[in-house]
């Protein structure tokens, strides 16, 4: 007998199913090759891999930024890439928050302003943009800092500007590229801490890395080789 | 929290060199155009001013009926007070021999009317054109001179066809010589008192062939005649214009225009493809940025309309500057004398411009800043909104790749 909650108790928060993803050119190159991925509210998910294996890949087709060539993911119950793309823009922007591997803050904008922005676009007028971008940079010590611009920002304060653009949606899910690369270890501790802070909300978190910091405060390890999941890894 | 508009102008404010690039490319096209047309507007007018300040006018008045004589007096009143009158002369043409060089045509003038009305008062080159008392005095042009061996005070014979086509014979004393630089006038013209010529065809006092109407402004002519039209009896006078007189002159002026006219848009397509490739460049440098709006959810149309309002705003202000810019141009080189045509022309034909006004002064037309905003205006905007199109239609992840 099917029972619908039992069911939404038990289906993951997000799910990849068998994800192919082939770039086109002169000579295509598969980057992902059936590759099925879920992650459960509150988990940290790594994955890990050389460079080349589709991490980044991966996590911009779980983040709805990228079409697979074939296989399908769900975001809460719903087949995502079967969205319009306005659907899907709207449904991505309220759900999944990104952190990149470069910092990709609008230079125009101060760090404030880069996180209301976020924060009106998503949220629109149901909460106030300011009061909300203001706690999320005050969450990660960044309050002094609010009225720069990111050119006067360091990288390590650049990236933490970033962390808080992405959780101050309170996304379901963060999407975070090499989010301590570059980071020196007071600013990588931070981001981290930053994530962890975010599952315990019951965010599901999914970085790709190759920092040794990041994988080991993982709840699980994905390795990817070649764009292929290898069995086993946690 | 700055508003799409705030975006936009922190935007433009960041990156001052490249919307100092784009503003200058606007400003330097929407001036080009606007001085490039009002150039193409003055020879224009410079060529129709030339012609039509002779023997044509801007509106010739005669009769309705074809004959060969009007009278003068209920129309010369009647133009008095019509906006956009200069002057009006009456004149009656015959044709005549002069001396043994051959054809000659007899213009019979009121000298006094003709110094508002066309420019042969200024054209005589010794002595006079013949006053209206002096009933057997001429001014004879200059090549007819030339031919005849004759100076000012000489006595020349003349030839003619009376009312009756009989034919009559005279002596008429030179008072002058008048040199138009129309080799095709200065053969065979030869101003004699109006008075003169109504004796010699047996017409009315009071009558005349032809009333030339100048005007103050020579594009005005339709309008002008059409003004005149309504103060006259149209079963007894035939008004018309310039081009209907002289079809063969509107015809060059309109070739001439049409040849300009092809060089322009050579230059709008230059200004176009100019402002466009600036505002590509630019555009296709901020994929990546278009891909981080993307990532927090701008849509493809939020992402085009910020581009659009950049443009915009730089577009307005730029457009304005350069619209003014050309027409300060224009009208700094209109009052400085305009440019004169025997230079640019190396020196050759000089002689032949002598009648003429050799000056091209160009014109600041609504329409030159109508278009020169018509087109670069939507060419800046639609530069930025394509690529922006392109840009916005990418997957996010495609445009970070960037």
């Amino acid at each position: 007998m099917n029972d619908p909650l039992s069911a939404a108790r038990t289906r993951p928060l997000l799910a990849g199913e068998t994800i192919t993803r082939v770039l086109p050119g002169a000579v295509p190159i598969t980057a992902l090759e059936g590759v099925s991925v879920s992650v459960e509210g509150g988990e940290l998910v790594a994955i890990a891999g050389p460079s080349g294996s589709g991490k980044t890949t991966l996590l911009a087709i779980l983040g709805g930024l990228d079409r697979p060539t074939s296989g399908r993911v769900f975001l809460e119950g719903e087949e995502i890439y079967g969205l319009s793309r306005r659907a899907l823009t709207k449904f991505r922007t309220s759900r999944i928050g990104f952190i990149f591997q470069t910092h990709n803050l609008l230079a125009s904008l101060t760090a404030r302003e880069n996180v209301e922005l976020a924060v009106r676009m998503v949220c629109g007028r149901a909460v106030d943009p300011r009061v909300t971008a203001t706690e999320a940079l005050a969450s990660l010590d960044l309050a002094k800092l609010s009225h720069r611009l990111p050119i006067q920002l360091s990288l390590g304060e650049q990236q933490r500007v970033a962390v808080a653009r992405a959780i101050a949606i309170k996304p379901r899910v963060l999407i975070a590229d090499e989010p301590t690369a570059s980071l020196d270890g007071t600013n990588g501790e931070r981001v981290l801490e930053a994530l962890h802070a975010a599952t315990r909300t019951g965010c599901a978190v999914i970085l790709a890395s190759h920092d040794d910091r990041c994988l080991r405060s993982a709840t699980r390890v994905l390795h990817l080789l070649d764009g292929r999941l290898e069995a086993g890894g946690s | 929290m700055p508003s799409l508009v705030g975006v936009a102008v922190r935007n433009i404010a960041r990156t001052p060199r490249r919307s100092a690039t784009i503003s200058l490319a606007v400003v330097g096209g929407c001036a080009a155009l606007v001085f490039m047309m009002g150039m193409n507007a003055g020879l224009s007018q410079m060529t129709i001013s030339n012609s039509v300040g002779l023997m044509l006018g801007a509106v010739q008045i005669d009769s309705a009926t074809g004959a060969r004589t009007i009278p003068v007096k209920p129309a010369l009143p009647a133009l008095d007070g019509v906006e956009g009158v200069k002057g009006a002369a009456p004149r009656l043409h015959l044709p005549a021999l002069l001396g043994n060089t051959g054809a000659a045509l007899v213009v019979g003038i009121d000298a006094a009317r003709e110094a508002r009305a066309s420019k042969f008062p200024r054209l005589v080159t010794r002595g006079s054109l013949p006053a209206p008392g002096g009933e057997l005095h001429a001014a004879i042009g200059s090549s007819l001179a030339s031919q005849l061996g004759v100076k000012v005070g000489d006595a020349v014979p003349v030839s003619w066809l009376d009312g009756m086509n009989r034919v009559r014979r005279s002596e008429l004393v030179v008072t002058g010589i008048v040199r138009t630089g129309s080799d095709e006038l200065d053969q065979k013209l030869v101003f004699v008192p109006l008075s003169t010529a109504r004796r010699w065809i047996g017409a009315s006092e009071g009558d005349a062939g032809a009333i030339v109407v100048s005007a103050a402004d020579n594009n005005d002519s339709n309008g002008l005649a059409a003004r005149i039209r309504g103060r006259l009896d149209p079963a007894v006078y035939r008004v018309r214009t310039w081009g209907q007189v002289s079809p063969q002159l509107k015809g060059m002026v309109s070739y001439q225009r049409g040849s300009i006219n092809i060089v322009l848009a050579v230059i709008y397509l230059v200004v176009g493809a100019g402002v466009a490739a600036i505002q590509l460049m630019g555009i296709l440098e901020r994929t990546r940025e278009f891909g981080v709006l993307s990532s927090i959810g701008f849509t493809p149309g939020r992402v085009i309309a910020l581009v659009a309002v950049e443009s915009l705003m730089i577009g307005v202000l730029a457009v304005i500057i350069g619209l003014a810019l050309g027409a300060a141009l224009v009208t700094l080189v209109a009052h400085a004398g305009g440019f004169d045509v025997r230079i640019a022309a190396g020196g050759e034909g000089l002689e032949g411009l002598i009648g003429m006004d050799p000056y091209l002064r160009p014109i600041v037309t609504l329409r030159a800043m109508a278009f020169a905003a018509g087109l670069v205006g939507p060419v800046l905007i639609l530069g930025g909104v394509l690529p922006a199109l392109r840009a916005a239609r990418m997957t996010a992840m495609d445009a970070l790749r960037r």
